[in-house]
Protein backbone atom coordinates (compact mmCIF):
# COMPACT_ATOMS: atom_id res chain seq x y z
CA UNK A 1 0.00 0.00 0.00
CA UNK A 2 1.41 3.75 -0.72
CA UNK A 3 1.70 5.54 2.32
CA UNK A 4 2.45 9.16 0.37
CA UNK A 5 -0.80 10.67 2.03
CA UNK A 6 0.03 9.76 5.60
CA UNK A 7 3.63 10.80 4.91
CA UNK A 8 2.45 13.84 3.59
CA UNK A 9 0.45 14.31 6.81
CA UNK A 10 3.66 13.68 8.99
CA UNK A 11 5.56 15.88 7.28
CA UNK A 12 3.19 19.31 7.99
CA UNK A 13 3.16 17.96 11.86
CA UNK A 14 6.85 17.90 11.86
CA UNK A 15 6.99 21.21 10.38
CA UNK A 16 4.75 22.62 12.38
CA UNK A 17 5.71 21.11 15.77
CA UNK A 18 9.79 20.53 15.29
CA UNK A 19 10.48 23.05 12.55
CA UNK A 20 8.56 26.03 13.60
CA UNK A 21 9.30 26.43 16.99
CA UNK A 22 13.06 26.68 16.04
CA UNK A 23 12.84 29.40 13.34
CA UNK A 24 14.00 32.44 14.40
CA UNK A 25 11.30 35.23 15.29
CA UNK A 26 12.94 37.65 13.78
CA UNK A 27 13.07 36.02 10.18
CA UNK A 28 10.36 36.97 8.56
CA UNK A 29 10.74 35.64 5.42
CA UNK A 30 11.74 31.84 6.83
CA UNK A 31 8.15 31.87 8.91
CA UNK A 32 5.85 33.19 6.19
CA UNK A 33 7.56 30.02 3.94
CA UNK A 34 7.09 27.52 6.61
CA UNK A 35 3.14 28.31 6.39
CA UNK A 36 3.09 28.37 2.36
CA UNK A 37 5.07 25.29 2.38
CA UNK A 38 2.70 23.60 5.52
CA UNK A 39 -0.43 24.83 2.81
CA UNK A 40 0.82 23.18 -0.25
CA UNK A 41 1.63 20.28 1.46
CA UNK A 42 -1.97 20.09 2.77
CA UNK A 43 -3.17 20.80 -0.84
CA UNK A 44 -1.13 18.22 -2.35
CA UNK A 45 -2.36 15.53 0.21
CA UNK A 46 -6.06 16.51 -1.31
CA UNK A 47 -5.20 16.26 -4.64
CA UNK A 48 -2.71 12.78 -4.36
CA UNK A 49 -5.39 10.78 -5.36
CA UNK A 50 -6.59 12.78 -8.58
CA UNK A 51 -3.34 12.90 -9.96
CA UNK A 52 -3.41 10.47 -12.96
CA UNK A 53 -7.16 11.67 -13.58
CA UNK A 54 -5.25 14.91 -14.06
CA UNK A 55 -3.23 13.56 -16.73
CA UNK A 56 -6.17 11.72 -18.50
CA UNK A 57 -8.59 15.18 -18.27
CA UNK A 58 -5.37 17.37 -19.37
CA UNK A 59 -5.53 14.77 -22.27
CA UNK A 60 -9.00 14.90 -23.33
CA UNK A 61 -9.24 18.46 -23.38
CA UNK A 62 -6.09 18.79 -25.43
CA UNK A 63 -7.52 16.12 -28.25
CA UNK A 64 -11.21 18.59 -28.02
CA UNK A 65 -9.03 21.49 -28.97
CA UNK A 66 -7.17 19.97 -31.61
CA UNK A 67 -10.44 18.30 -32.78
CA UNK A 68 -12.36 21.65 -32.80
CA UNK A 69 -9.77 23.13 -34.55
CA UNK A 70 -8.90 20.57 -36.99
CA UNK A 71 -12.23 19.97 -38.10
CA UNK A 72 -12.93 23.95 -39.22
CA UNK A 73 -10.48 25.29 -41.89
CA UNK A 74 -9.03 23.76 -45.50
CA UNK A 75 -6.70 25.93 -45.30
CA UNK A 76 -4.48 24.78 -42.88
CA UNK A 77 -0.83 25.04 -43.99
CA UNK A 78 0.62 21.22 -44.34
CA UNK A 79 2.96 21.87 -41.30
CA UNK A 80 -0.02 22.73 -38.94
CA UNK A 81 -2.06 19.97 -40.69
CA UNK A 82 -0.08 17.45 -39.85
CA UNK A 83 0.95 18.38 -36.46
CA UNK A 84 -2.72 18.37 -35.42
CA UNK A 85 -3.55 14.56 -37.23
CA UNK A 86 -0.48 13.46 -36.07
CA UNK A 87 -0.97 14.81 -32.42
CA UNK A 88 -4.85 13.31 -32.31
CA UNK A 89 -3.61 9.75 -33.88
CA UNK A 90 -0.96 9.88 -31.08
CA UNK A 91 -3.11 11.05 -28.04
CA UNK A 92 -6.55 9.47 -29.35
CA UNK A 93 -5.30 5.69 -28.22
CA UNK A 94 -3.58 6.63 -25.35
CA UNK A 95 -7.28 7.97 -23.56
CA UNK A 96 -8.41 4.00 -23.95
CA UNK A 97 -4.61 2.82 -22.60
CA UNK A 98 -5.40 2.08 -18.97
CA UNK A 99 -1.48 1.05 -19.23
CA UNK A 100 -0.18 4.58 -20.21
CA UNK A 101 2.65 5.88 -18.20
CA UNK A 102 2.11 9.72 -16.78
CA UNK A 103 5.18 10.76 -18.86
CA UNK A 104 3.75 9.27 -22.47
CA UNK A 105 -0.07 11.36 -21.39
CA UNK A 106 2.03 14.54 -20.54
CA UNK A 107 3.88 14.09 -23.83
CA UNK A 108 0.96 13.51 -25.61
CA UNK A 109 -1.00 16.63 -24.08
CA UNK A 110 2.01 18.36 -25.21
CA UNK A 111 2.27 17.97 -28.70
CA UNK A 112 -1.77 18.63 -29.10
CA UNK A 113 -1.32 22.23 -27.13
CA UNK A 114 1.17 22.79 -29.65
CA UNK A 115 -0.45 21.93 -33.05
CA UNK A 116 -3.03 24.23 -31.76
CA UNK A 117 -1.13 27.02 -30.50
CA UNK A 118 0.71 26.85 -34.60
CA UNK A 119 -2.94 26.66 -35.85
CA UNK A 120 -3.92 29.47 -33.76
CA UNK A 121 -1.04 31.62 -34.80
CA UNK A 122 -1.57 30.51 -38.29
CA UNK A 123 -5.34 31.24 -38.21
CA UNK A 124 -3.70 35.31 -38.25
CA UNK A 125 -3.63 35.07 -41.42
CA UNK A 126 -7.09 33.92 -42.43
CA UNK A 127 -9.68 35.99 -43.67
CA UNK A 128 -12.01 37.03 -40.77
CA UNK A 129 -14.83 34.80 -40.44
CA UNK A 130 -12.76 31.69 -40.83
CA UNK A 131 -10.15 32.88 -38.25
CA UNK A 132 -13.09 33.76 -36.03
CA UNK A 133 -14.44 30.66 -36.69
CA UNK A 134 -10.81 28.94 -35.44
CA UNK A 135 -10.68 31.57 -31.98
CA UNK A 136 -14.10 31.14 -30.94
CA UNK A 137 -13.71 27.10 -31.29
CA UNK A 138 -10.72 27.40 -28.83
CA UNK A 139 -12.59 29.48 -26.57
CA UNK A 140 -15.63 27.45 -26.64
CA UNK A 141 -13.27 24.07 -25.90
CA UNK A 142 -11.37 25.66 -23.06
CA UNK A 143 -14.77 26.24 -20.85
CA UNK A 144 -14.22 22.68 -19.32
CA UNK A 145 -10.62 23.54 -18.76
CA UNK A 146 -11.02 26.61 -16.54
CA UNK A 147 -14.20 24.73 -14.48
CA UNK A 148 -11.50 22.14 -14.22
CA UNK A 149 -8.61 24.44 -12.98
CA UNK A 150 -11.06 26.50 -11.00
CA UNK A 151 -12.05 23.26 -9.17
CA UNK A 152 -8.23 22.03 -9.06
CA UNK A 153 -7.09 25.30 -7.43
CA UNK A 154 -9.53 26.58 -5.41
CA UNK A 155 -8.37 25.35 -1.85
CA UNK A 156 -5.44 27.70 -2.56
CA UNK A 157 -7.93 30.54 -1.87
CA UNK A 158 -8.29 32.75 -5.37
CA UNK A 159 -11.02 32.05 -6.51
CA UNK A 160 -13.40 35.28 -6.20
CA UNK A 161 -16.52 33.02 -6.40
CA UNK A 162 -15.49 29.70 -4.76
CA UNK A 163 -19.25 29.25 -4.01
CA UNK A 164 -19.88 28.45 -7.56
CA UNK A 165 -17.33 26.08 -8.06
CA UNK A 166 -18.26 22.69 -8.84
CA UNK A 167 -17.13 19.88 -7.34
CA UNK A 168 -13.20 18.32 -8.82
CA UNK A 169 -15.30 15.06 -9.02
CA UNK A 170 -17.87 16.00 -11.08
CA UNK A 171 -15.43 17.99 -13.73
CA UNK A 172 -12.39 15.97 -13.74
CA UNK A 173 -13.63 12.92 -15.54
CA UNK A 174 -15.11 15.16 -18.18
CA UNK A 175 -15.31 17.09 -20.71
CA UNK B 1 11.97 22.05 -38.90
CA UNK B 2 15.28 24.00 -38.65
CA UNK B 3 16.64 23.08 -35.00
CA UNK B 4 16.32 26.70 -33.90
CA UNK B 5 12.91 26.72 -34.99
CA UNK B 6 12.42 23.31 -33.07
CA UNK B 7 13.80 25.30 -29.89
CA UNK B 8 11.17 28.72 -30.69
CA UNK B 9 8.09 26.74 -32.19
CA UNK B 10 8.19 23.14 -30.66
CA UNK B 11 7.05 21.44 -27.89
CA UNK B 12 9.50 21.14 -25.57
CA UNK B 13 9.69 23.78 -23.49
CA UNK B 14 12.08 22.46 -21.50
CA UNK B 15 14.94 24.27 -23.96
CA UNK B 16 14.30 27.40 -22.16
CA UNK B 17 16.22 26.48 -19.25
CA UNK B 18 19.27 26.77 -21.60
CA UNK B 19 17.96 28.99 -24.18
CA UNK B 20 20.92 28.99 -26.98
CA UNK B 21 21.75 32.24 -28.58
CA UNK B 22 19.66 31.64 -31.58
CA UNK B 23 16.75 31.51 -29.16
CA UNK B 24 17.61 34.70 -27.30
CA UNK B 25 18.09 36.56 -31.14
CA UNK B 26 15.03 35.15 -32.30
CA UNK B 27 13.02 37.22 -29.20
CA UNK B 28 14.32 39.97 -29.80
CA UNK B 29 13.92 39.66 -33.93
CA UNK B 30 10.02 38.72 -32.88
CA UNK B 31 8.73 40.87 -30.30
CA UNK B 32 10.59 44.16 -30.40
CA UNK B 33 9.82 46.54 -27.19
CA UNK B 34 11.11 49.03 -25.25
CA UNK B 35 15.36 48.82 -24.79
CA UNK B 36 15.44 48.42 -21.42
CA UNK B 37 12.82 45.71 -21.51
CA UNK B 38 14.68 43.99 -24.33
CA UNK B 39 18.43 44.24 -22.69
CA UNK B 40 16.98 42.99 -19.24
CA UNK B 41 15.11 40.12 -20.84
CA UNK B 42 18.20 39.40 -23.19
CA UNK B 43 20.46 39.35 -19.73
CA UNK B 44 17.63 37.17 -17.84
CA UNK B 45 17.61 34.24 -20.91
CA UNK B 46 21.58 34.91 -21.09
CA UNK B 47 22.34 34.05 -17.48
CA UNK B 48 19.33 31.03 -17.25
CA UNK B 49 21.37 28.22 -16.85
CA UNK B 50 23.49 29.64 -14.18
CA UNK B 51 23.47 28.51 -10.79
CA UNK B 52 20.35 28.65 -8.60
CA UNK B 53 19.55 31.13 -6.32
CA UNK B 54 21.24 30.86 -2.96
CA UNK B 55 20.19 32.65 0.23
CA UNK B 56 22.39 35.47 1.16
CA UNK B 57 23.38 36.13 4.65
CA UNK B 58 23.08 39.76 6.19
CA UNK B 59 26.76 39.55 6.41
CA UNK B 60 27.32 38.64 3.05
CA UNK B 61 24.29 41.54 1.73
CA UNK B 62 26.33 43.62 4.25
CA UNK B 63 29.35 43.28 2.48
CA UNK B 64 28.51 44.34 -0.45
CA UNK B 65 26.47 47.02 0.88
CA UNK B 66 30.11 48.26 2.27
CA UNK B 67 31.26 48.28 -1.19
CA UNK B 68 28.46 50.44 -2.29
CA UNK B 69 28.69 52.66 0.20
CA UNK B 70 32.61 53.44 0.20
CA UNK B 71 32.25 54.34 -2.98
CA UNK B 72 29.48 56.75 -2.48
CA UNK B 73 29.79 58.16 1.06
CA UNK B 74 32.98 60.10 1.85
CA UNK B 75 34.24 59.87 5.46
CA UNK B 76 33.05 57.60 8.44
CA UNK B 77 29.44 55.41 8.38
CA UNK B 78 28.24 52.45 10.32
CA UNK B 79 25.52 50.07 9.72
CA UNK B 80 23.68 48.75 12.46
CA UNK B 81 20.69 47.05 12.81
CA UNK B 82 20.06 44.54 9.87
CA UNK B 83 16.79 42.93 9.50
CA UNK B 84 15.31 40.79 6.56
CA UNK B 85 11.68 42.11 5.33
CA UNK B 86 9.40 40.63 3.97
CA UNK B 87 6.52 41.41 1.18
CA UNK B 88 9.07 41.85 -1.27
CA UNK B 89 7.28 38.84 -3.58
CA UNK B 90 10.00 39.90 -6.30
CA UNK B 91 13.10 41.45 -4.61
CA UNK B 92 15.09 40.59 -1.72
CA UNK B 93 14.92 43.73 0.87
CA UNK B 94 17.00 43.96 3.93
CA UNK B 95 16.90 46.68 6.48
CA UNK B 96 19.36 48.84 8.02
CA UNK B 97 20.13 51.50 10.10
CA UNK B 98 22.74 53.96 8.43
CA UNK B 99 25.10 56.99 10.32
CA UNK B 100 26.53 58.91 8.17
CA UNK B 101 27.34 62.69 7.49
CA UNK B 102 25.13 63.72 4.29
CA UNK B 103 26.74 66.23 2.30
CA UNK B 104 23.99 68.37 2.33
CA UNK B 105 22.24 68.08 5.29
CA UNK B 106 25.26 67.20 7.92
CA UNK B 107 25.22 64.26 10.28
CA UNK B 108 22.31 61.37 10.23
CA UNK B 109 20.97 58.47 11.37
CA UNK B 110 18.23 57.25 9.45
CA UNK B 111 16.97 53.67 8.55
CA UNK B 112 17.20 52.36 5.00
CA UNK B 113 16.48 49.36 2.82
CA UNK B 114 18.38 47.86 0.29
CA UNK B 115 16.14 46.09 -2.66
CA UNK B 116 17.65 43.73 -4.85
CA UNK B 117 16.73 41.39 -7.38
CA UNK B 118 16.90 37.81 -7.03
CA UNK B 119 18.72 35.76 -10.13
CA UNK B 120 15.39 35.60 -11.53
CA UNK B 121 12.52 36.63 -10.14
CA UNK B 122 8.36 36.94 -10.92
CA UNK B 123 9.13 39.58 -13.27
CA UNK B 124 12.02 40.73 -14.68
CA UNK B 125 12.21 44.70 -14.68
CA UNK B 126 14.52 47.93 -14.29
CA UNK B 127 16.31 49.04 -11.13
CA UNK B 128 17.22 52.03 -12.96
CA UNK B 129 13.49 52.68 -14.06
CA UNK B 130 12.72 52.70 -10.45
CA UNK B 131 15.18 55.29 -9.74
CA UNK B 132 14.18 57.41 -12.27
CA UNK B 133 10.63 57.27 -11.13
CA UNK B 134 11.04 57.46 -7.52
CA UNK B 135 13.52 60.48 -7.99
CA UNK B 136 10.68 62.26 -10.43
CA UNK B 137 8.25 61.85 -7.65
CA UNK B 138 10.02 63.21 -5.06
CA UNK B 139 7.80 65.97 -3.58
CA UNK B 140 5.12 65.24 -5.77
CA UNK B 141 3.46 62.03 -4.36
CA UNK B 142 4.70 60.33 -0.94
CA UNK B 143 7.50 58.31 -2.29
CA UNK B 144 10.48 57.02 -0.11
CA UNK B 145 13.79 58.94 -0.94
CA UNK B 146 16.15 57.29 -3.25
CA UNK B 147 19.85 57.46 -2.19
CA UNK B 148 21.80 54.88 -4.05
CA UNK B 149 21.63 52.58 -6.91
CA UNK B 150 24.09 49.89 -8.25
CA UNK B 151 22.58 49.70 -12.31
CA UNK B 152 25.13 47.24 -13.37
CA UNK B 153 25.19 44.62 -10.37
CA UNK B 154 29.19 46.24 -9.59
CA UNK B 155 28.52 45.85 -5.78
CA UNK B 156 26.17 43.34 -5.24
CA UNK B 157 25.59 40.31 -6.91
CA UNK B 158 22.09 41.70 -9.04
CA UNK B 159 21.42 45.11 -9.42
CA UNK B 160 20.12 46.55 -6.41
CA UNK B 161 18.63 50.16 -5.14
CA UNK B 162 18.71 51.55 -1.70
CA UNK B 163 15.99 53.95 -0.54
CA UNK B 164 14.62 55.18 3.17
CA UNK B 165 12.56 53.36 4.95
CA UNK B 166 9.35 54.75 5.22
CA UNK B 167 7.39 53.45 8.18
CA UNK B 168 3.64 52.10 7.78
CA UNK B 169 1.75 49.26 7.10
CA UNK B 170 -0.22 47.80 3.70
CA UNK B 171 -2.77 46.59 5.40
CA UNK B 172 -4.80 46.72 9.18
CA UNK B 173 -3.17 44.58 11.36
CA UNK B 174 -6.31 43.13 11.52
CA UNK B 175 -7.42 41.90 8.52
CA UNK B 176 -7.04 37.84 7.46
CA UNK B 177 -7.25 39.43 3.94
CA UNK B 178 -4.64 40.49 1.13
CA UNK B 179 -1.86 37.92 2.69
CA UNK B 180 -0.42 37.62 -0.65
CA UNK B 181 1.09 40.20 -1.59
CA UNK B 182 -1.82 42.54 -0.19
CA UNK B 183 -4.17 41.14 -3.21
CA UNK B 184 -7.98 41.66 -2.18
CA UNK B 185 -7.29 43.55 0.87
CA UNK B 186 -10.60 44.45 2.61
CA UNK B 187 -9.49 48.06 4.74
CA UNK B 188 -12.59 48.06 6.27
CA UNK B 189 -15.46 51.47 5.99
CA UNK B 190 -13.94 53.45 8.13
CA UNK B 191 -10.33 53.55 6.61
CA UNK B 192 -11.76 53.27 2.96
CA UNK B 193 -13.15 56.75 3.73
CA UNK B 194 -9.58 58.19 4.55
CA UNK B 195 -7.61 56.54 2.17
CA UNK B 196 -9.65 57.02 -1.50
CA UNK B 197 -9.30 60.57 -1.88
CA UNK B 198 -5.78 60.21 -1.24
CA UNK B 199 -5.63 57.03 -3.79
CA UNK B 200 -7.38 59.10 -6.47
CA UNK B 201 -5.52 61.89 -5.90
CA UNK B 202 -2.24 60.31 -6.32
CA UNK B 203 -3.09 58.35 -9.32
CA UNK B 204 -3.85 61.28 -11.13
CA UNK B 205 -1.05 63.74 -10.19
CA UNK B 206 1.50 60.58 -11.84
CA UNK B 207 -0.80 60.28 -14.46
CA UNK B 208 -1.14 63.99 -15.14
CA UNK B 209 3.05 64.05 -14.54
CA UNK B 210 4.72 65.93 -17.05
CA UNK B 211 7.49 63.82 -17.68
CA UNK B 212 9.69 65.88 -20.13
CA UNK B 213 10.33 68.30 -16.89
CA UNK B 214 12.18 65.10 -15.25
CA UNK B 215 15.19 62.44 -16.86
CA UNK B 216 13.77 59.70 -17.33
CA UNK B 217 17.37 58.01 -19.72
CA UNK B 218 15.87 54.44 -19.14
CA UNK B 219 12.31 54.99 -21.09
CA UNK B 220 11.39 55.01 -24.62
CA UNK B 221 8.87 57.84 -25.08
CA UNK B 222 6.26 56.54 -27.29
CA UNK B 223 4.84 58.73 -30.00
CA UNK B 224 1.40 60.21 -29.65
CA UNK B 225 -1.38 59.02 -32.53
CA UNK B 226 1.01 55.56 -33.12
CA UNK B 227 0.83 51.86 -31.81
CA UNK B 228 4.16 52.27 -30.50
CA UNK B 229 3.37 52.03 -26.60
CA UNK B 230 0.33 49.22 -27.01
CA UNK B 231 2.71 46.94 -29.26
CA UNK B 232 5.23 47.24 -27.41
CA UNK B 233 3.50 46.43 -24.23
CA UNK B 234 2.26 43.47 -26.06
CA UNK B 235 5.48 42.15 -26.75
CA UNK B 236 6.73 42.36 -23.25
CA UNK B 237 3.97 40.14 -22.33
CA UNK B 238 4.25 37.54 -25.63
CA UNK B 239 7.73 37.64 -24.86
CA UNK B 240 7.61 36.34 -20.94
CA UNK B 241 5.07 33.63 -22.34
CA UNK B 242 7.43 32.56 -24.75
CA UNK B 243 10.67 32.24 -23.11
CA UNK B 244 9.10 31.10 -19.71
CA UNK B 245 6.19 28.78 -20.01
CA UNK B 246 6.35 25.57 -19.66
CA UNK B 247 2.86 24.42 -21.16
CA UNK B 248 0.72 25.64 -23.96
CA UNK B 249 -2.76 27.58 -23.25
CA UNK B 250 -4.34 28.30 -26.92
CA UNK B 251 -6.70 31.05 -24.98
CA UNK B 252 -3.16 32.87 -24.56
CA UNK B 253 -2.69 32.61 -28.18
CA UNK B 254 -6.49 33.77 -29.17
CA UNK B 255 -5.74 36.48 -27.32
CA UNK B 256 -2.58 37.65 -28.40
CA UNK B 257 -3.98 37.73 -31.99
CA UNK B 258 -6.89 39.65 -30.98
CA UNK B 259 -4.30 42.17 -29.01
CA UNK B 260 -2.11 42.41 -32.14
CA UNK B 261 -5.19 43.38 -34.65
CA UNK B 262 -7.05 45.89 -31.92
CA UNK B 263 -3.09 47.83 -31.02
CA UNK B 264 -5.14 51.17 -29.71
CA UNK B 265 -3.14 54.16 -30.81
CA UNK B 266 -1.64 56.60 -27.86
CA UNK B 267 -4.00 59.51 -27.44
CA UNK B 268 -1.88 61.42 -24.63
CA UNK B 269 1.92 60.49 -22.95
CA UNK B 270 1.42 59.48 -19.34
CA UNK B 271 3.60 57.93 -16.71
CA UNK B 272 2.22 54.56 -15.79
CA UNK B 273 3.48 53.52 -12.66
CA UNK B 274 2.71 49.44 -13.42
CA UNK B 275 1.73 48.19 -10.30
CA UNK B 276 -0.49 51.01 -8.50
CA UNK B 277 -3.30 48.62 -5.90
CA UNK B 278 -3.51 47.73 -2.57
CA UNK B 279 -0.48 46.19 -1.43
CA UNK B 280 1.93 48.95 -2.52
CA UNK B 281 1.06 51.69 -0.72
CA UNK B 282 2.41 52.38 2.69
CA UNK B 283 -0.03 54.28 5.32
CA UNK B 284 -0.20 54.98 8.55
CA UNK B 285 -3.01 53.19 10.33
CA UNK B 286 -3.88 55.50 12.48
CA UNK B 287 -4.40 58.44 10.86
CA UNK B 288 -4.72 56.50 7.43
CA UNK B 289 -2.73 58.80 6.16
CA UNK B 290 -0.75 57.13 2.85
CA UNK B 291 2.80 58.03 3.12
CA UNK B 292 4.73 56.10 0.43
CA UNK B 293 4.04 54.69 -2.45
CA UNK B 294 6.15 51.38 -3.54
CA UNK B 295 6.84 49.41 -6.25
CA UNK B 296 7.62 51.13 -9.28
CA UNK B 297 9.74 48.82 -11.13
CA UNK B 298 6.86 48.10 -13.89
CA UNK B 299 6.66 51.83 -14.72
CA UNK B 300 6.83 53.28 -17.99
CA UNK B 301 5.79 56.23 -20.57
CA UNK B 302 2.29 55.08 -21.85
CA UNK B 303 -1.20 55.01 -21.44
CA UNK B 304 -2.80 55.39 -18.50
CA UNK B 305 -5.61 53.03 -19.26
CA UNK B 306 -3.24 50.66 -18.71
CA UNK B 307 -2.90 51.02 -14.73
CA UNK B 308 -6.59 51.70 -14.69
CA UNK B 309 -7.54 48.32 -16.35
CA UNK B 310 -4.94 46.79 -13.82
CA UNK B 311 -6.61 48.21 -10.81
CA UNK B 312 -9.54 47.45 -12.31
CA UNK B 313 -8.56 43.32 -12.05
CA UNK B 314 -10.94 41.29 -10.59
CA UNK B 315 -8.10 39.63 -8.38
CA UNK B 316 -7.42 43.36 -7.01
CA UNK B 317 -10.42 44.01 -4.97
CA UNK B 318 -13.08 42.29 -3.27
CA UNK B 319 -16.94 42.48 -2.68
CA UNK B 320 -18.16 44.64 0.07
CA UNK B 321 -19.98 43.72 3.60
CA UNK B 322 -23.14 43.79 1.51
CA UNK B 323 -22.02 41.24 -0.84
CA UNK B 324 -22.73 43.51 -4.28
CA UNK B 325 -20.61 45.94 -4.13
CA UNK B 326 -17.04 45.55 -5.70
CA UNK B 327 -14.40 47.91 -4.68
CA UNK B 328 -11.52 48.57 -6.42
CA UNK B 329 -8.57 47.27 -4.79
CA UNK B 330 -10.50 46.98 -1.97
CA UNK B 331 -10.82 50.78 -1.72
CA UNK B 332 -13.37 52.33 -4.15
CA UNK B 333 -16.51 51.13 -5.64
CA UNK B 334 -16.84 50.39 -8.89
CA UNK B 335 -19.58 52.15 -10.30
CA UNK B 336 -17.73 55.27 -8.93
CA UNK B 337 -14.38 54.56 -9.61
CA UNK B 338 -14.04 55.84 -12.92
CA UNK B 339 -16.11 59.03 -12.43
CA UNK B 340 -13.71 59.77 -9.47
CA UNK B 341 -10.91 59.47 -11.81
CA UNK B 342 -11.96 61.62 -14.22
CA UNK B 343 -12.99 64.69 -11.90
CA UNK B 344 -9.54 63.73 -10.11
CA UNK B 345 -6.81 63.70 -13.30
CA UNK B 346 -9.42 65.45 -16.09
CA UNK B 347 -8.57 62.72 -18.05
CA UNK B 348 -10.86 60.80 -19.78
CA UNK B 349 -11.92 57.20 -19.77
CA UNK B 350 -12.12 55.73 -22.92
CA UNK B 351 -13.82 52.35 -22.50
CA UNK B 352 -12.28 50.86 -25.60
CA UNK B 353 -8.65 51.37 -24.69
CA UNK B 354 -9.56 49.75 -21.24
CA UNK B 355 -11.26 46.70 -22.64
CA UNK B 356 -7.62 46.61 -25.07
CA UNK B 357 -5.48 47.21 -21.79
CA UNK B 358 -7.52 44.60 -19.36
CA UNK B 359 -7.36 41.89 -22.04
CA UNK B 360 -3.51 42.74 -22.11
CA UNK B 361 -3.08 42.05 -18.26
CA UNK B 362 -5.08 38.83 -18.30
CA UNK B 363 -2.23 37.52 -20.82
CA UNK B 364 0.30 39.81 -18.67
CA UNK B 365 -0.93 37.79 -15.47
CA UNK B 366 -1.49 34.56 -16.82
CA UNK B 367 2.53 35.25 -18.06
CA UNK B 368 3.45 35.54 -14.33
CA UNK B 369 1.55 33.10 -12.87
CA UNK B 370 1.48 30.12 -15.16
CA UNK B 371 4.84 30.88 -17.01
CA UNK B 372 7.16 32.44 -14.94
CA UNK B 373 6.26 31.28 -11.64
CA UNK B 374 6.60 28.00 -13.40
CA UNK B 375 10.13 28.88 -14.92
CA UNK B 376 11.93 30.44 -11.69
CA UNK B 377 10.73 27.29 -9.32
CA UNK B 378 11.66 24.81 -11.54
CA UNK B 379 15.40 26.26 -11.82
CA UNK B 380 15.62 27.58 -8.14
CA UNK B 381 15.93 31.08 -9.13
CA UNK B 382 14.45 32.95 -6.37
CA UNK B 383 14.14 33.45 -3.02
CA UNK B 384 10.22 33.13 -3.22
CA UNK B 385 9.94 29.84 -5.24
CA UNK B 386 7.35 28.33 -3.17
CA UNK B 387 4.83 31.75 -3.47
CA UNK B 388 5.53 32.04 -7.27
CA UNK B 389 4.16 27.80 -7.41
CA UNK B 390 1.16 29.00 -5.39
CA UNK B 391 0.07 31.95 -7.51
CA UNK B 392 -0.63 29.12 -10.23
CA UNK B 393 -4.12 29.16 -8.46
CA UNK B 394 -4.72 32.55 -10.07
CA UNK B 395 -4.94 31.32 -13.46
CA UNK B 396 -8.49 30.08 -13.68
CA UNK B 397 -10.31 33.33 -12.17
CA UNK B 398 -8.02 35.23 -15.19
CA UNK B 399 -8.60 32.99 -18.15
CA UNK B 400 -12.81 32.69 -17.49
CA UNK B 401 -11.95 37.09 -17.55
CA UNK B 402 -10.41 36.71 -20.49
CA UNK B 403 -12.53 34.37 -22.01
CA UNK B 404 -15.54 36.04 -21.54
CA UNK B 405 -13.84 39.42 -22.44
CA UNK B 406 -12.82 38.01 -25.49
CA UNK B 407 -16.71 36.48 -26.50
CA UNK B 408 -17.40 39.57 -25.85
CA UNK B 409 -15.26 41.05 -29.15
CA UNK B 410 -14.43 38.33 -31.77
Amino acid sequence: MDNTENTLRAVVKALNDVVGPAIDPSDGLAREQLRLVTDYVKFAQQRLDYLEARERFELRHGLALAHAVESISGLWSGLVRDALREAIATGEPLVADASASAAALRQATAALGGAVRRAVREAQGFDPVLRRSVEIAVLEATEPRIRFERSWYVPLGFDPAPGEVEPLERVINGP
Amino acid sequence: MHPYLREVDGNDFSTRDNPSPAFIAEMTRRYPTERETDTLFVRKMQRRSGPPYQRMTLDELSTCLDGLLGAHIQGAYEVTDRTWFTGGVSKIQMGFTLAWTDPKEGPKRERLVIRMDPNEGSNTTSREREWDLLRAFEGVIPVPRVYWIDRDATWFPEPALVYAFVPGVTKPRTTATGRVSGLGTNFGPALRKVLVPQFMAHLAAIHTFDHTTKPMPSMDVPRIGTTDNALWQLNRARRIWEEDRGEDIPLVEVACNWLERNLPPLDRISVVHGDFRSGNFLFDEATGRIDAWLDWERGHLGDRHRDLAWMTDLTMGHYGEDGKTYFVCGLVPQDVFFGLYEEASGLKVDPERLAWYRILNCVQILGSVVATGYRVARLGKSHQDILLTRVKGMAPTVMRQLSNMLRERL
